[in-house]
């Protein structure tokens, strides 16, 4: 299976990945986001494909839910209650609402539809951000 | 839904976007995919557009009244107060005791507007911040090109196959640029040269850390090399260049071994990158302010050129020696400002352009000015000796910015009359002004913008104005109507009457852009000057030089060679190491004013002062990640910093991130002799550990 990687000792903060992200998806904000940690280094944000997803496990509705094979968790809008229980149970806190209707869910689809996958791996100009195959944990 | 198209105005690439609105609400923005610039793509900044709107505050003027209290008065009565005073001091201590400083994120109508009222009417000086960023490379561009032009079309990075960045770092700096490099279908070989290990050196394929300040050593002494190899154009040089014996002769002296005691760089891995050079098909050699910002930067800038031209690599797609500018419309401000030369270039005292000139704007040609601004630095120079009284500064922070910044501090308590028209009133420059003008940012405004690449853009508004908002265009006539000026400006209401006249302006000159259509700019893909009338488009992308005809007299481009400086302040036993400062990330931008409105900016910007040591000089001060330093200037003065342990600096070198107050509170009072640019980039300085912090 595969996962986005990020090794923090390289990243530099410069959102090329938030701004891909946003480009991607012709979307109002972007689905990660990059902050400083208490050592003032950039700690990137991102949805980690849980393998046990909190945000499909809260969802009432089955808007958000996570494909067997790639191990992927999406949200489909049109089944969303929009109740904010996958916001609150996400454990790293990177769930939110889109800024402007606060209708949609910004949850990361691993650029599902994109030919070259993730843009937030392809845009990385310190390539801090990579796919990387993981195993499946039990 | 409406879908509005316009420029980002924060860089020099003027990437155009898309934005979404409902009403007056704008609901998204996405890169505009079809625009030459940045095609589909963009930095935060620019995606964060319609996030600078919070931090406002009313949009009335605020006047500092005679018991200093800070009073929200009416526009009428702004504009009446300030014309009053502006002519109080010019009727008490003459005309040139007010001054002004503009920027290159007004758009070019705005600065020709501000050019024509406060050059031509007022008669006073007025530069420009992009004195601070881009002085040199005009300078250098007009000795050896003829006129200021850039020759590049920014394709060119798709068509090398050697690319070279000289005190440039893309990938922070020029984030759409660095995408094109590293996406370009071409196989390239990348080198960086800059004493700093840079976020784009780590990237390169070599990195050439030089000494700082030893730039201009080693780009003699490659040319020196590749001129000792015969790894020159002898044809491009005899037909389109003039000058070479003179230079070929005076860099002689430029041995390897001789190099290598300067800047630190082996015989061998200088002979390697020459071989590179000669071997490569298409060279391009690319610099910004590593290059500009030094203390003889033109001569620098003027030996990349030399580079280019004696191998050939210019006018040729995938080449050029090009400099990258740093705001968006900097070369708005360059041909349209009427600070260095007149509107479209042309010297104050060549009566030719002055009669033409005049015609285009329709008035005597006596009203012209007669005369160059005095430069940036004379002007804080001349508060400070008392001989300037009224400062009018417009989008621009020069309390944070300016190099030695304590020395405009100082100047501002001189004045009498300080004027800050801005979005915010709350910058460092902002709170210390007499007569606050507020006025709407870029997605609120009209007008054009000139690019790093010469592509004139559109920007237009996305939303509208609320009542009272103005914008600077409206600033500018309104204090015009109140000096009493409002028949002589009558030509100049609006954006587009402004751009009409500057299109005439530009006629016959190497930057005419009298094939341009101030409509049709609207939507489009932009056009590159130069375009005169009746004249084929030609490509979307173009560059210039083609033909090998430059604009100098005799047609032919310019070696030009200066010996190397004394450093006049070289390091010491008081201050052994030297202060670099560049960007620091890629949301903030300059002062932080806009960026700082952006939650994903802020949430990734570290709060405070932090500067960048080796872990071989930290070990040697006791000094850990995030302890507090004090870093003490040759200028005098010290400033606090956070401490960030990195190899991407040597154990002689510090590197400050030019976002934060403290950085140019440490910088120096030192020029470049010619183009009058600030040398930002090195400072003698010494550090001393303050306490350690364990938590910041």
């Amino acid at each position: 299976m595969q996962r986005i990687a990020i090794d923090r000792t390289k990243c530099i903060g410069c959102l090329t990945c938030v701004s891909a992200c946003i480009v991607s998806h012709d979307a109002p904000d972007s689905r990660n986001r990059v902050v400083i940690d208490s050592l003032n280094k950039a700690a990137p944000i991102f949805c980690r494909h849980c393998s046990r997803p909190e945000c499909v496990y809260t969802c009432m509705t089955g808007a958000m839910s996570r494909d067997s094979a790639t191990g992927f968790s999406t949200h489909n809008p049109a089944q969303c209650a929009q109740c904010g229980m996958c916001i609150m149970a996400c454990p790293y806190g990177v769930l939110k609402q889109d800024r402007m209707g606060a209708e949609l869910i910004m949850k990361c689809d691993m650029c599902l539809k994109r030919i070259n996958g993730p843009a937030c791996v392809e845009k990385c100009p310190m390539r801090a951000i990579t796919l990387a195959e993981v195993e499946e944990q039990p | 839904m409406k879908t509005i198209q316009t420029t980002c105005n924060y860089c020099a690439l003027g990437c155009n976007l898309d934005f979404y609105v409902e009403g007056e609400k704008i609901t998204r923005v996405n890169p505009t995919k079809d625009y030459p610039v940045n095609r589909g793509f963009a930095c935060i900044k620019g995606l964060s557009l319609d996030k600078q709107i919070n931090r406002r505050r009313s949009p009335l003027p605020i006047i500092t009244n005679q018991r200093g209290e800070r009073e929200q008065v009416s526009w009428n009565r702004a504009f009446a107060y300030t014309a009053h005073q502006i002519q109080e001091l010019q009727a008490a201590y003459g005309a040139e005791s007010v001054a002004a400083i503009s920027t290159g994120q007004l758009t070019l109508e705005e600065m020709a507007l501000l050019g024509h009222l406060g050059r031509n009417h007022l008669k006073i000086n007025i530069d420009g911040n992009t004195r601070l960023c881009m002085a040199t490379s005009v300078v250098a561009h007009k000795q050896a090109f003829g006129f200021d032009a850039p020759p590049y079309t920014l394709a060119d990075f798709e068509y090398s196959d050697t690319i070279l960045f000289i005190g440039a770092n893309p990938v922070v700096a020029h984030p759409v640029v660095w995408d094109r490099v590293r996406f370009s279908k071409t196989p390239h070989t990348l080198i960086v040269i800059d004493p700093r290990r840079s976020e784009t050196a780590r990237n390169a394929d070599e990195w050439f850390g030089i000494t700082p300040k030893s730039d201009l050593v080693f780009l003699y002494a490659l040319a020196a090399l590749l001129i000792d190899k015969g790894w020159i154009d002898r044809g491009y040089i005899e037909a389109h260049t003039e000058g070479f014996a003179e230079f070929k002769e005076a860099v002689r002296m430029f041995t390897p071994q001789y190099a290598e005691k300067i800047t630190g760089i082996a015989p061998g891995r200088l002979e390697g990158l020459a071989k590179t050079i000669h071997e490569g098909r298409a060279v391009s050699f690319w610099w910004t302010m590593g290059v500009n910002q030094g203390y003889e930067a033109v001569r620098t800038a003027q030996a990349i050129i030399a580079l280019a031209l004696m191998t050939g690599n210019i006018g040729r797609p995938g080449t050029g020696a090009n400099s990258l500018t740093g705001q968006v419309d900097a070369m708005g401000s360059r041909l349209f400002s009427n600070t260095a030369g007149l509107y479209g270039g042309g010297d104050f005292d060549n009566p030719k352009r002055r009669e033409a000139v005049a015609k285009a704007l329709h008035c005597d040609e006596s009203l012209l000015a007669v005369k160059p601004t005095i430069p940036y630095n004379a002007i804080i120079e001349n508060i400070n000796a008392g001989t300037i009284k009224g400062l009018w500064i417009l989008c621009t922070n020069p309390r944070h910015s300016w190099v030695n910044n304590e020395t405009f501090r100082s100047a501002v308590e001189k004045l009498e009359l300080f004027i800050v028209q801005d979005i915010y009133p709350d910058t460092d420059s902002a709170r210390l002004s007499t007569v606050f003008l507020p006025v709407v940012p870029g997605i609120q405004k009209e007008g054009t913008m000139i690019n790093t690449e010469r592509r004139l853009s559109a920007l237009r508004p996305v939303i509208g104005k609320m009542p009272d908002e103005k914008n600077d265009l409206e600033v500018l006539l309104g204090i015009g109507d109140a000096l009493g000026l409002q028949q002589e400006l009558a030509l100049w209401r609006t954006s587009k009457d402004i751009f009409n006249l500057m299109k005439e302006c530009s006629r016959y000159m190497p930057c005419d852009i009298t094939g341009v259509d101030y409509d049709a700019l609207s939507g489009s893909q932009g056009m590159q000057w130069p375009c005169p009338e009746g004249a084929a488009a030609g490509d979307i992308e173009r560059r210039l030089f083609e033909d090998g005809a430059y604009y100098t007299p005799s047609k032919k481009a310019k070696f030009i060679f200066e010996k190397p400086l004394e450093n006049p302040t070289p390091r010491s036993a008081e201050f052994p190491l030297y202060l670099n400062t560049g960007r620091g990330t890629v949301g903030q931008w300059h002062t932080q004013t806009r960026t700082r409105e952006v939650a994903y900016v802020a949430d990734v910007s570290i709060e405070k002062a932090h500067a960048f040591i080796s872990p071989g000089l930290a070990k040697a001060h006791h000094i850990a990640e995030n302890d507090v330093i004090e870093i003490t200037s040759h200028n005098g003065q010290s400033a606090r910093f956070y401490a960030r342990v990195s190899d991407s600096v040597d154990d002689i070198q510090i590197f400050a991130p030019l976002h934060y107050i403290e950085t140019n509170k440490l910088t120096l009072s030192m020029y470049d002799s010619y183009s009058k640019e600030p040398s930002f980039k090195y400072t003698p300085v010494a550090v001393r550990k303050v306490e350690a912090v364990c938590n910041v």
